[in-house]
């Protein structure tokens, strides 16, 4: 679904993103972990066409899409959530949901005028669908407030909302657990699963927490210093000595 | 419990006209480690804000070391001993992790050198970076840039808000270590954690905080025993177990 070949980024002398190569095929639940500062966003903010790479090329369905914008990767079905949260702070928790989806018919002026009940059955959807998802993350009760009053934790839990209120059929989440307590997150791993099994969503997730990646994702890619240096089954990434001693570390973290 | 260094008791408040507490106890012995956990929104990191003054209380009291400190200015609090690591942005991103190091002291007239060397000791990443600026650490050590910070005034209580947010296992596991240090050297230690687990295992009793109450207040054991806590709070009573 998305193929990416040998991406490059450097900032300064700092080589962000070395020859990377993934491939994130129809159905997967990739898993990107490494320790912080591995690079990983780097290539989500590339995939997602928030920054342009210094060299390599990027494939969605088979069509090159290296250095496309986020809003044209949008429409063209490809959409990530943001490890620091983009909340809109000034509107509601409902109306933050219910702005995501693009082609919005009371956007024109014109069927705004002209298709007044065609709008308003439009809204109408998109209410229930937001409801929805509020429901799944447990955000209900707070839909009238003001985005910007929710807690740090909740407004990962809305910007994880905002990717679900799209048709997107490929999501890259990044770190959405961070911050969110551990029995909601188990929850939403469910949410997760369920997604991508019955409604054909393919998703790609940076997370720090090993045992939803273990739960969710198969295959699982670790990044360090800026390469790709191991891929394969949680498992097989476990028994990983070079990943241990990265990453993993000795007790806790096992 | 040890003597208690901070009772905070039947807190009540939150931001304009919401009430985020309503009745939270918390206290902290002097050689305590002591953990909130809780569902996001139930008001956390908002208890951590009244205990220092960043917020205003509606009702309730704050005393430390025995003396009621309730509304006191933060500057106050942390010239009393109450150091407070806030959950994001807390570190001066545009400074050196020396100059960092340096702002933490503001209030100190004395020589600043012993106890940066000491910090130095403590997180030994950071002596090698002490040129290079907060803001292109990695996430580990600028958690470490902030919590040293944070210990140039020596406090006798220290105040951390989800310190392990957005870190890999294996810092994590060294964070915590570190927390397990600075409490050894005789700093008590309130801190709000989302890996609950992980950090119950390194603390001596917990508080489970609910839409701005205590739902449950016990040594960390007894929590991580507890089925019902498992399974509301911490992820379950299978997840988790072997992190």
């Amino acid at each position: 679904m998305i193929a990416a070949h040998h991406i490059c980024k450097s900032f300064g002398g700092i080589r962000a993103v070395d020859d990377c190569s993934l491939m994130l095929e129809r159905g997967q639940i990739l898993g990107l972990i490494g320790p912080n500062g591995a690079g990983k966003t780097t290539l989500f903010n590339i995939l997602a066409g928030f920054m342009r790479p210094d060299s390599g090329r990027i494939e969605l369905d088979g069509k090159e899409i290296t250095g496309r914008r986020p809003h044209e990767l949008f429409r063209r079905g490809l959409v990530r959530t943001f490890q620091i949260a983009h909340e809109l702070a000034r509107m509601t928790v409902l109306e933050n949901l219910m702005v995501v989806p693009s082609g919005q018919s009371g956007e024109s002026l014109l069927t705004a005028w002209f298709r007044p009940h065609h709008v308003a059955r439009q809204e109408r959807a998109l209410r229930r669908r937001a409801e929805e998802v509020l429901a799944r993350l447990k955000l209900s009760g707070l839909r009238f407030e003001l985005a910007g009053n929710l807690s740090g934790g909740q407004k990962k839990l809305l910007e994880l909302g905002r990717a679900m209120m799209t048709d997107a059929k490929v999501v890259l989440l990044d770190e959405i657990g961070a911050g969110v307590n551990r029995t909601l997150m188990a929850e939403l791993a469910g949410y997760i699963e369920e997604l991508n099994r019955d409604q054909g969503y393919t998703f790609c997730i940076i997370e720090h927490d090993m045992d939803l990646i273990a739960r969710l994702c198969d295959p699982v890619i670790v990044m360090a210093e800026g390469r790709i240096l191991a891929r394969g089954s949680m498992a097989e990434i476990r028994a990983n000595a070079m990943v241990v001693d990265a990453y993993l570390g000795g007790r806790r973290g096992s | 419990m040890s003597a208690p260094l901070l009772e905070a008791s039947k807190l009540v408040g939150g931001y304009g006209g919401m009430d985020i507490l309503n009745g939270v106890d918390i206290a902290v012995g002097s050689s305590e480690i002591v953990v909130i956990v809780g569902p996001n929104g139930a008001g956390k990191s908002t208890a951590m804000k009244a205990i220092v003054g960043l917020i205003p209380l509606k009702s309730g009291h704050v005393a430390f070391a025995g003396e009621d400190i309730t509304g006191a200015a933060p500057e106050h609090l942390t010239a009393r001993g109450i150091a407070y690591v806030p959950q994001e942005r807390n570190v001066f991103r545009t400074l050196t992790v020396e100059e960092n190091l340096a702002m933490g002291a503001y209030l100190r007239r004395d020589d600043i050198g012993p106890v940066t060397a000491r910090i130095y000791e403590l997180f030994p990443a950071l002596k090698d970076k002490r040129r290079q600026r907060a803001g292109e650490l990695s996430g580990g050590q600028r958690q470490m840039v902030a919590i040293g910070r944070a210990l140039m005034i020596e406090p006798r209580l220290l105040l951390l808000d989800e310190p392990t947010v957005g870190l890999s296992p294996k810092v994590i596991e060294e964070i915590f270590e570190r927390i397990q240090a600075i409490n050894g050297a005789g700093v008590g230690i309130l801190m709000v954690e989302q890996n609950a687990r992980a950090a119950l295992t390194i603390a001596h009793r917990g508080y489970v905080l609910a839409t701005g109450r205590n739902r449950f207040a016990d040594s960390a054991e007894a929590l991580l025993a507890n089925r019902d806590v498992a399974e509301a709070f911490l992820g379950g009573a299978g997840y988790g177990a072997d992190a």
